[in-house]
Protein backbone atom coordinates (compact mmCIF):
# COMPACT_ATOMS: atom_id res chain seq x y z
CA UNK A 1 0.00 0.00 0.00
CA UNK A 2 1.59 3.64 -0.82
CA UNK A 3 1.57 6.23 1.56
CA UNK A 4 -1.21 8.52 0.34
CA UNK A 5 -3.52 5.14 -0.04
CA UNK A 6 -2.34 4.75 3.65
CA UNK A 7 -2.49 8.31 4.68
CA UNK A 8 -6.17 8.45 3.13
CA UNK A 9 -7.19 5.37 5.17
CA UNK A 10 -6.40 6.94 8.24
CA UNK A 11 -8.55 9.67 7.35
CA UNK A 12 -11.52 7.16 7.15
CA UNK A 13 -10.58 5.88 9.86
CA UNK A 14 -10.11 8.89 12.06
CA UNK A 15 -13.89 10.36 10.52
CA UNK A 16 -15.27 7.23 11.85
CA UNK A 17 -13.65 7.08 15.41
CA UNK A 18 -12.88 10.84 15.85
CA UNK A 19 -13.12 11.16 19.69
CA UNK A 20 -9.99 8.78 19.57
CA UNK A 21 -7.52 11.36 18.13
CA UNK A 22 -6.63 15.13 19.82
CA UNK A 23 -7.66 17.98 17.50
CA UNK A 24 -3.42 18.26 16.98
CA UNK A 25 -3.50 14.40 15.49
CA UNK A 26 -7.30 15.46 13.53
CA UNK A 27 -5.66 18.30 11.78
CA UNK A 28 -1.90 16.29 10.88
CA UNK A 29 -4.24 13.67 8.93
CA UNK A 30 -5.55 15.93 7.65
CA UNK A 31 -2.41 17.93 6.20
CA UNK A 32 -0.44 14.99 5.99
CA UNK A 33 -0.39 15.24 1.68
CA UNK A 34 -2.22 17.31 -0.20
CA UNK A 35 -3.72 13.94 -1.54
CA UNK A 36 -5.32 13.52 1.92
CA UNK A 37 -6.36 17.54 2.18
CA UNK A 38 -8.46 16.88 -1.28
CA UNK A 39 -9.97 13.88 -0.43
CA UNK A 40 -10.89 15.40 2.65
CA UNK A 41 -12.44 18.76 0.67
CA UNK A 42 -14.32 16.20 -1.57
CA UNK A 43 -15.92 14.28 1.43
CA UNK A 44 -16.64 17.96 2.80
CA UNK A 45 -18.34 19.11 -0.74
CA UNK A 46 -20.19 15.64 -1.09
CA UNK A 47 -21.84 16.01 2.32
CA UNK A 48 -22.70 19.30 1.54
CA UNK A 49 -24.49 18.01 -1.79
CA UNK A 50 -26.68 15.76 0.24
CA UNK A 51 -28.33 18.56 2.68
CA UNK A 52 -28.39 20.71 -0.28
CA UNK A 53 -30.56 17.96 -2.08
CA UNK A 54 -32.64 17.45 0.77
CA UNK A 55 -35.91 19.20 0.07
CA UNK A 56 -36.26 22.52 1.39
CA UNK A 57 -38.15 22.33 4.73
CA UNK A 58 -41.50 23.86 4.92
CA UNK A 59 -40.59 27.09 6.58
CA UNK A 60 -42.91 29.31 8.74
CA UNK A 61 -41.67 32.28 7.16
CA UNK A 62 -44.48 34.46 9.20
CA UNK A 63 -43.53 33.01 11.97
CA UNK A 64 -39.68 33.57 10.79
CA UNK A 65 -40.62 36.87 9.99
CA UNK A 66 -42.43 37.87 13.65
CA UNK A 67 -39.47 36.45 15.42
CA UNK A 68 -36.92 38.82 13.33
CA UNK A 69 -39.07 41.73 13.73
CA UNK A 70 -39.36 41.23 17.39
CA UNK A 71 -35.53 40.98 17.45
CA UNK A 72 -34.57 43.91 15.58
CA UNK A 73 -36.87 46.67 15.28
CA UNK A 74 -37.73 45.87 18.77
CA UNK A 75 -34.28 46.06 19.89
CA UNK A 76 -34.20 49.57 17.96
CA UNK A 77 -37.09 50.82 19.86
CA UNK A 78 -35.35 50.05 23.56
CA UNK A 79 -33.45 53.64 23.56
CA UNK A 80 -37.02 55.43 22.29
CA UNK A 81 -38.59 53.22 25.22
CA UNK A 82 -35.80 55.04 27.64
CA UNK A 83 -36.41 58.62 26.54
CA UNK A 84 -40.01 57.96 26.74
CA UNK A 85 -40.38 56.82 29.94
CA UNK A 86 -37.77 59.54 31.51
CA UNK A 87 -40.37 61.85 31.30
CA UNK A 88 -42.46 59.39 33.46
CA UNK A 89 -39.44 59.39 35.92
CA UNK A 90 -39.53 63.07 35.69
CA UNK A 91 -42.51 63.38 37.04
CA UNK A 92 -42.09 60.93 40.05
CA UNK A 93 -39.19 62.50 41.08
CA UNK A 94 -41.27 65.93 41.39
CA UNK A 95 -44.01 63.63 43.13
CA UNK A 96 -41.25 62.87 46.00
CA UNK A 97 -40.64 66.41 46.56
CA UNK A 98 -38.04 67.48 45.11
CA UNK A 99 -37.72 70.78 43.90
CA UNK A 100 -37.28 72.07 40.17
CA UNK A 101 -33.95 71.70 39.63
CA UNK A 102 -32.03 74.39 39.25
CA UNK A 103 -28.63 73.73 38.23
CA UNK A 104 -28.67 72.23 34.51
CA UNK A 105 -26.08 70.69 32.67
CA UNK A 106 -25.36 72.38 29.74
CA UNK A 107 -23.00 71.73 26.72
CA UNK A 108 -19.59 72.59 26.84
CA UNK A 109 -19.58 75.21 23.94
CA UNK A 110 -22.61 77.07 25.65
CA UNK A 111 -22.34 80.60 26.97
CA UNK A 112 -21.45 80.77 30.48
CA UNK A 113 -24.36 82.46 32.44
CA UNK A 114 -23.55 84.83 35.20
CA UNK A 115 -25.06 82.70 37.84
CA UNK A 116 -23.79 79.36 37.33
CA UNK A 117 -20.47 77.29 38.76
CA UNK A 118 -18.45 75.56 36.73
CA UNK A 119 -17.08 71.95 38.40
CA UNK A 120 -14.73 69.20 37.12
CA UNK A 121 -17.41 67.43 34.95
CA UNK A 122 -18.30 70.49 33.02
CA UNK A 123 -21.14 70.98 34.72
CA UNK A 124 -22.34 74.28 34.96
CA UNK A 125 -24.75 74.82 38.26
CA UNK A 126 -27.00 77.64 38.89
CA UNK A 127 -26.29 78.93 42.42
CA UNK A 128 -30.12 79.23 43.29
CA UNK A 129 -30.15 76.49 45.73
CA UNK A 130 -33.57 75.56 47.50
CA UNK A 131 -34.07 75.91 50.80
CA UNK A 132 -30.28 76.37 52.10
CA UNK A 133 -29.81 72.23 51.07
CA UNK A 134 -27.90 71.24 48.10
CA UNK A 135 -29.49 71.65 44.96
CA UNK A 136 -31.05 69.56 42.59
CA UNK A 137 -29.21 68.79 39.49
CA UNK A 138 -31.36 68.78 36.32
CA UNK A 139 -29.59 66.15 33.62
CA UNK A 140 -31.32 67.18 30.34
CA UNK A 141 -30.56 64.19 27.79
CA UNK A 142 -27.44 63.09 28.98
CA UNK A 143 -25.69 60.15 28.70
CA UNK A 144 -25.92 57.36 31.64
CA UNK A 145 -22.00 57.25 31.42
CA UNK A 146 -21.78 61.45 32.17
CA UNK A 147 -24.76 60.97 34.84
CA UNK A 148 -23.23 58.05 36.50
CA UNK A 149 -19.70 60.12 36.72
CA UNK A 150 -21.39 63.01 38.47
CA UNK A 151 -23.28 60.84 41.01
CA UNK A 152 -20.69 57.87 41.99
CA UNK A 153 -17.94 60.61 42.26
CA UNK A 154 -20.42 62.38 44.71
CA UNK A 155 -20.73 59.33 46.89
CA UNK A 156 -17.74 57.81 46.50
CA UNK A 157 -18.52 54.76 44.74
CA UNK A 158 -17.01 52.87 41.15
CA UNK A 159 -19.16 52.33 38.06
CA UNK A 160 -19.33 49.37 36.04
CA UNK A 161 -21.43 48.89 33.02
CA UNK A 162 -21.96 45.13 32.19
CA UNK A 163 -23.45 46.00 29.32
CA UNK A 164 -21.87 48.58 27.03
CA UNK A 165 -25.09 49.75 24.97
CA UNK A 166 -26.60 51.24 28.83
CA UNK A 167 -23.82 53.75 28.52
CA UNK A 168 -25.33 56.13 25.93
CA UNK A 169 -28.74 55.79 26.84
CA UNK A 170 -29.65 59.33 27.53
CA UNK A 171 -32.19 60.61 29.97
CA UNK A 172 -34.00 63.88 31.60
CA UNK A 173 -33.94 63.48 34.74
CA UNK A 174 -33.05 65.50 38.65
CA UNK A 175 -31.03 64.08 41.14
CA UNK A 176 -30.36 65.62 44.73
CA UNK A 177 -27.83 65.11 46.26
CA UNK A 178 -28.63 65.35 49.48
CA UNK A 179 -31.00 62.22 48.84
CA UNK A 180 -29.27 58.44 49.23
CA UNK A 181 -27.43 56.64 46.57
CA UNK A 182 -30.38 53.68 47.10
CA UNK A 183 -33.23 56.27 46.24
CA UNK A 184 -31.22 56.97 43.35
CA UNK A 185 -30.11 53.68 42.04
CA UNK A 186 -34.20 52.78 42.87
CA UNK A 187 -35.19 55.86 40.69
CA UNK A 188 -33.34 55.16 37.79
CA UNK A 189 -34.55 51.28 38.40
CA UNK A 190 -38.13 52.59 36.96
CA UNK A 191 -36.84 53.04 33.87
CA UNK A 192 -37.70 49.38 31.94
CA UNK A 193 -34.97 47.70 30.60
CA UNK A 194 -32.32 49.22 32.94
CA UNK A 195 -30.97 47.49 35.96
CA UNK A 196 -28.42 49.21 38.53
CA UNK A 197 -27.23 46.94 41.53
CA UNK A 198 -25.07 48.65 44.20
CA UNK A 199 -22.70 46.20 45.51
CA UNK A 200 -20.14 47.11 48.04
CA UNK A 201 -18.76 50.22 46.62
CA UNK A 202 -19.51 49.41 42.92
CA UNK A 203 -22.22 50.46 40.94
CA UNK A 204 -23.04 47.75 38.07
CA UNK A 205 -25.25 48.89 35.25
CA UNK A 206 -26.38 46.24 32.87
CA UNK A 207 -29.77 46.44 30.57
CA UNK A 208 -32.67 43.73 31.15
CA UNK A 209 -35.33 42.99 28.14
CA UNK A 210 -37.68 45.52 27.72
CA UNK A 211 -40.94 44.41 28.58
CA UNK A 212 -43.62 43.99 25.62
CA UNK A 213 -45.93 46.34 27.92
CA UNK A 214 -43.82 48.86 27.90
CA UNK A 215 -44.48 50.43 24.46
CA UNK B 1 -31.77 52.77 6.68
CA UNK B 2 -33.96 50.56 4.69
CA UNK B 3 -37.64 50.92 4.92
CA UNK B 4 -39.57 47.82 6.65
CA UNK B 5 -41.69 47.33 3.77
CA UNK B 6 -39.00 46.65 1.90
CA UNK B 7 -37.46 44.77 4.25
CA UNK B 8 -39.75 42.37 4.52
CA UNK B 9 -40.63 42.09 1.09
CA UNK B 10 -36.96 40.51 0.61
CA UNK B 11 -37.53 38.44 4.06
CA UNK B 12 -40.60 36.81 2.40
CA UNK B 13 -39.26 36.57 -1.31
CA UNK B 14 -35.74 34.66 0.25
CA UNK B 15 -35.59 33.31 3.23
CA UNK B 16 -36.92 30.05 2.78
CA UNK B 17 -33.73 29.70 0.35
CA UNK B 18 -31.16 31.58 2.70
CA UNK B 19 -32.23 29.30 5.86
CA UNK B 20 -32.06 26.33 3.21
CA UNK B 21 -28.35 27.33 2.45
CA UNK B 22 -27.88 28.04 6.05
CA UNK B 23 -28.74 24.65 6.89
CA UNK B 24 -26.53 22.81 3.91
CA UNK B 25 -23.75 24.46 5.27
CA UNK B 26 -24.11 24.46 8.90
CA UNK B 27 -25.91 20.87 9.35
CA UNK B 28 -29.38 19.84 10.04
CA UNK B 29 -30.47 20.65 13.97
CA UNK B 30 -29.48 17.33 15.08
CA UNK B 31 -26.60 17.76 13.13
CA UNK B 32 -25.41 20.53 15.06
CA UNK B 33 -26.71 19.63 18.58
CA UNK B 34 -24.65 16.75 18.18
CA UNK B 35 -21.06 18.93 17.56
CA UNK B 36 -22.84 21.03 20.63
CA UNK B 37 -23.87 24.25 17.93
CA UNK B 38 -27.14 25.76 18.70
CA UNK B 39 -30.26 24.64 17.23
CA UNK B 40 -31.29 27.89 16.14
CA UNK B 41 -27.88 29.02 14.17
CA UNK B 42 -29.48 28.92 10.80
CA UNK B 43 -31.94 31.15 11.31
CA UNK B 44 -29.70 33.09 13.39
CA UNK B 45 -27.23 33.68 10.27
CA UNK B 46 -30.30 34.34 8.34
CA UNK B 47 -31.19 37.16 10.42
CA UNK B 48 -28.11 38.73 11.05
CA UNK B 49 -27.91 39.28 7.26
CA UNK B 50 -31.38 40.84 6.90
CA UNK B 51 -30.53 42.97 10.12
CA UNK B 52 -27.55 44.20 8.47
CA UNK B 53 -28.97 45.04 5.31
CA UNK B 54 -31.78 47.10 7.18
CA UNK B 55 -28.72 49.52 8.49
CA UNK B 56 -27.82 49.93 4.65
CA UNK B 57 -29.53 52.35 2.79
CA UNK B 58 -29.05 51.10 -0.74
CA UNK B 59 -30.53 47.62 -1.78
CA UNK B 60 -28.77 45.90 -4.48
CA UNK B 61 -30.15 45.98 -7.75
CA UNK B 62 -33.18 43.65 -8.18
CA UNK B 63 -30.98 41.27 -10.34
CA UNK B 64 -28.25 40.61 -7.46
CA UNK B 65 -30.13 40.21 -4.83
CA UNK B 66 -30.52 36.56 -4.23
CA UNK B 67 -26.69 36.60 -4.95
CA UNK B 68 -26.15 39.19 -2.34
CA UNK B 69 -28.20 37.66 0.33
CA UNK B 70 -26.90 34.13 -0.31
CA UNK B 71 -23.44 35.24 -0.25
CA UNK B 72 -23.82 36.88 3.04
CA UNK B 73 -25.25 33.64 4.29
CA UNK B 74 -22.56 31.44 3.11
CA UNK B 75 -20.16 34.40 4.77
CA UNK B 76 -21.59 34.10 8.07
CA UNK B 77 -21.77 30.14 7.91
CA UNK B 78 -17.76 30.60 7.35
CA UNK B 79 -17.33 32.76 10.25
CA UNK B 80 -18.94 30.35 12.43
CA UNK B 81 -17.36 27.19 10.61
CA UNK B 82 -13.98 29.10 11.57
CA UNK B 83 -14.58 29.60 14.80
CA UNK B 84 -15.64 25.51 15.47
CA UNK B 85 -12.77 23.50 17.48
CA UNK B 86 -10.96 20.67 14.64
CA UNK B 87 -13.16 18.00 16.40
CA UNK B 88 -16.60 19.86 15.82
CA UNK B 89 -15.60 20.32 11.85
CA UNK B 90 -14.65 17.45 10.99
CA UNK B 91 -17.70 15.44 12.86
CA UNK B 92 -20.00 17.57 10.93
CA UNK B 93 -17.70 17.34 8.05
CA UNK B 94 -16.77 21.05 7.70
CA UNK B 95 -14.05 22.67 6.07
CA UNK B 96 -11.01 22.67 7.74
CA UNK B 97 -9.38 25.89 5.97
CA UNK B 98 -10.68 28.90 4.60
CA UNK B 99 -9.57 28.03 1.18
CA UNK B 100 -12.51 25.63 0.27
CA UNK B 101 -15.02 28.17 0.31
CA UNK B 102 -13.47 30.92 -2.11
CA UNK B 103 -15.89 29.68 -5.08
CA UNK B 104 -18.77 32.42 -5.78
CA UNK B 105 -21.96 31.13 -4.21
CA UNK B 106 -23.67 30.50 -7.76
CA UNK B 107 -20.77 28.25 -8.99
CA UNK B 108 -21.06 26.62 -5.15
CA UNK B 109 -24.47 25.50 -5.15
CA UNK B 110 -24.25 24.55 -9.03
CA UNK B 111 -21.07 22.11 -7.73
CA UNK B 112 -23.74 20.67 -5.01
CA UNK B 113 -26.08 20.25 -7.65
CA UNK B 114 -23.62 18.10 -9.95
CA UNK B 115 -22.51 15.88 -7.27
CA UNK B 116 -25.36 14.71 -6.24
CA UNK B 117 -26.52 14.52 -10.55
CA UNK B 118 -23.51 12.72 -10.47
CA UNK B 119 -23.88 10.17 -7.60
CA UNK B 120 -27.84 9.41 -8.77
CA UNK B 121 -26.30 8.10 -11.77
CA UNK B 122 -23.12 5.89 -9.87
CA UNK B 123 -23.80 2.17 -10.35
CA UNK B 124 -24.72 -0.34 -7.84
CA UNK B 125 -23.11 -0.56 -4.97
CA UNK B 126 -21.16 2.44 -5.28
CA UNK B 127 -25.03 4.33 -5.39
CA UNK B 128 -26.03 2.83 -2.34
CA UNK B 129 -22.79 3.63 -0.43
CA UNK B 130 -22.94 6.52 -1.03
CA UNK B 131 -25.79 7.41 -0.10
CA UNK B 132 -25.33 5.13 3.34
CA UNK B 133 -22.71 7.41 3.96
CA UNK B 134 -23.60 10.71 3.02
CA UNK B 135 -28.03 10.62 3.35
CA UNK B 136 -27.32 9.00 6.41
CA UNK B 137 -24.18 9.33 8.02
CA UNK B 138 -23.18 5.86 8.71
CA UNK B 139 -20.16 4.85 9.45
CA UNK B 140 -17.98 2.21 6.67
CA UNK B 141 -18.69 -0.36 9.38
CA UNK B 142 -22.19 0.60 9.73
CA UNK B 143 -22.34 0.26 6.19
CA UNK B 144 -20.64 -2.87 5.61
CA UNK B 145 -22.85 -4.85 7.79
CA UNK B 146 -26.07 -3.03 6.27
CA UNK B 147 -25.03 -4.61 2.90
CA UNK B 148 -23.54 -7.39 4.35
CA UNK B 149 -19.94 -6.51 2.65
CA UNK B 150 -16.56 -6.13 4.09
CA UNK B 151 -15.65 -2.97 5.51
CA UNK B 152 -12.37 -2.45 3.31
CA UNK B 153 -15.25 -3.09 0.21
CA UNK B 154 -17.18 -0.41 1.18
CA UNK B 155 -13.58 1.43 1.51
CA UNK B 156 -12.28 0.82 -1.59
CA UNK B 157 -16.25 1.11 -3.78
CA UNK B 158 -16.71 4.61 -1.80
CA UNK B 159 -12.83 6.17 -2.45
CA UNK B 160 -14.16 5.16 -6.07
CA UNK B 161 -17.00 7.27 -5.99
CA UNK B 162 -15.09 10.02 -4.72
CA UNK B 163 -12.44 10.23 -7.35
CA UNK B 164 -15.03 9.94 -9.73
CA UNK B 165 -16.67 12.74 -8.39
CA UNK B 166 -12.80 14.96 -8.37
CA UNK B 167 -12.59 13.80 -12.01
CA UNK B 168 -15.90 15.07 -12.76
CA UNK B 169 -15.39 18.59 -11.29
CA UNK B 170 -12.04 18.85 -12.81
CA UNK B 171 -13.22 18.52 -16.29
Amino acid sequence: MDTSNENIRKLFDMLDNSEAYSEQEISDIINCDEETRETYRLLVEAKRSSRWAQPQQLVDVDAAWRRFEKRTYHEKNVFFTFRKIAAIFLAVVFLGGLAWASIQILAPLSSPKGDMLPNQYGIEAHSGAVGGAASPIRFSDIRLDSILSVVSAHYGKTVSFRSEEARGLKFIMAWNPDSSLTSFIEGLNMFDGLLLTLQQDTIFVETTEVKEDAE
Amino acid sequence: MLKKEIIEGLFRQHYSEMFHLARTLLGADEERLRVGASAGMAEDVVQDVFARLMETDIVPEADRIRAYLMSAVHHGCTNIIRRAATRQKVESLYPVDDTTDLQPIDQMTEQLDVIQAYANEFTEPHRSIFHLRFDEDLTLKEIAQRLDMNQNTVYKYLRQSIQQIRLKLHH
